[in-house]
């Protein structure tokens, strides 16, 4: 009898842990797809960035974060960025800039706790990168500070630095004065449009030769960044 | 049927019957913690300024959780309160060249566009409404009905 009891109390633990774990695993696969985690920091409110790819490998993914946590002021807030993959999607190119916003990308990226996306698409280094909305298509060919450029835009609503453009709604970085910098940085005619000023004469938002915001952007994506944890 | 026979039946039984509520209760554990991860689908056409719903759908998984930019303001509605609010601009695109030394490209205005919006799901939503920049409401639907499962569809 004593055999019986222990024998029927093994099969029911193993029959809850697998019964669980059956329907979790089918669950997950039918409804949440695929979802690798590359970078997962403990805490609730974390900024999530989930990255896709188009013909390009995992390696240039990670080549991605790891340049973006070195750069600054992200390299200073590396806890509160989560990374994550969902998997492949396919890009357009429209008008010269790839553009891979998707139906099936944003379904995919959903898969993983997903505040922005991004998705590395192979393209000539003539083909631009582009951001719409809260989604980014990266030419993996373009230097790797294209990213922090297009995470200005979506992030911290940064204009861009060079001329001519147009000054989103909003954005804080694009002055009609130079005292409006309160002497952070510098002033230098040209930001997006001829009659406005920016605070550093080479930014990331101007040139594909600097990996730096300025002193005045930076005060802008801190004051973003203190949102999380 | 002989007491060894009956005694097996009765374990047998004893057996399956825990199998199966044990397989049942796996099952309600894994969909309780589903029901955290549910987002709306919605998709517009947009075009000058004005939005139409293509489709609206229920979907499992996550949905942004951050603050955006832009002209527009999407908010969520129960009977009697605001639950979510947010900014979107379907009409900017940024594009940028980066085989210049000084990036060239900017914003490419669009004056129609297909887009999606992805918002958390609640129970108890009622309908959306859109905002333009002067707060003037420019757009509303229901979407207590989306995937079904409120007290109003049931």
């Amino acid at each position: 009898m004593k055999k019986y009891i222990f024998f029927v109390i093994v099969l029911v633990i193993l029959v809850f842990y697998f019964g669980k774990s059956f329907y979790s695993k089918n669950y997950f696969k039918k409804e949440m797809g695929n979802c690798s985690v590359i970078v997962k920091n403990e805490g609730n409110k974390k900024i999530d960035i989930v990255f896709l790819s188009d013909n390009v490998g995992k390696e240039d993914i990670k080549k991605e974060i790891d340049f973006f946590l070195d750069s600054y002021p992200y390299s200073e807030n590396k806890n509160k960025f989560n990374f994550f993959y969902a998997g492949e999607t396919s890009c357009k190119v429209i008008n010269d800039f790839v553009f891979c916003y998707s139906k099936d990308a944003l379904k995919k990226a959903a898969h993983c706790p997903n505040d922005y996306i991004v998705v590395l698409s192979d393209q000539t280094p003539a083909v631009r990168s582009s951001a719409y909305l809260n989604f980014i298509s990266l030419n993996v060919n373009h230097p790797k500070n294209v990213f922090l450029h297009e995470f200005g835009h979506v992030f911290s609503n940064l204009a861009d630095e060079y001329v001519y453009s147009i000054i989103p709604k909003g954005s804080e970085n694009c002055k009609k004065k130079c005292e409006e910098f309160n002497n952070l940085g510098g002033c230098f005619k040209g930001c997006s449009e001829d009659g406005y000023f920016r605070s550093m004469e080479n930014s990331v938002m101007r040139t594909s030769k600097s990996k730096e915001y300025g002193e005045f952007n930076n005060l802008i994506i801190n004051k973003n960044l203190q949102k999380y944890g | 049927m002989g007491k060894m026979k009956l005694k097996k039946f009765f374990l047998y039984a004893i057996f399956f019957a825990v199998v199966y509520s044990l397989f049942s209760l796996g099952n309600s554990y894994s969909n309780d913690s589903s029901i955290e991860n549910r987002y709306l689908f919605l998709e517009f056409y947009y075009k000058d300024g004005n939005f139409s719903l293509v489709n609206k759908t229920l979907e499992s998984g996550y949905y942004p959780n951050s603050e955006f930019y832009g002209e527009y303001k999407i908010k969520i509605f129960s009977e009697n309160k605001e639950l979510y609010s947010n900014y979107f601009d379907p009409s900017v695109i940024f594009s940028d060249d980066f085989s210049k030394e000084v990036i060239e490209g900017g914003v490419l205005k669009l004056n129609e566009s297909n887009f999606y919006l992805v918002l958390p799901y609640f129970d108890e939503a009622e309908k959306i409404e859109i905002l333009n920049s002067n707060n003037e409401k420019i757009f509303e639907n229901e979407v207590y009905d989306v995937g079904a499962e409120s007290c109003r569809v049931q």
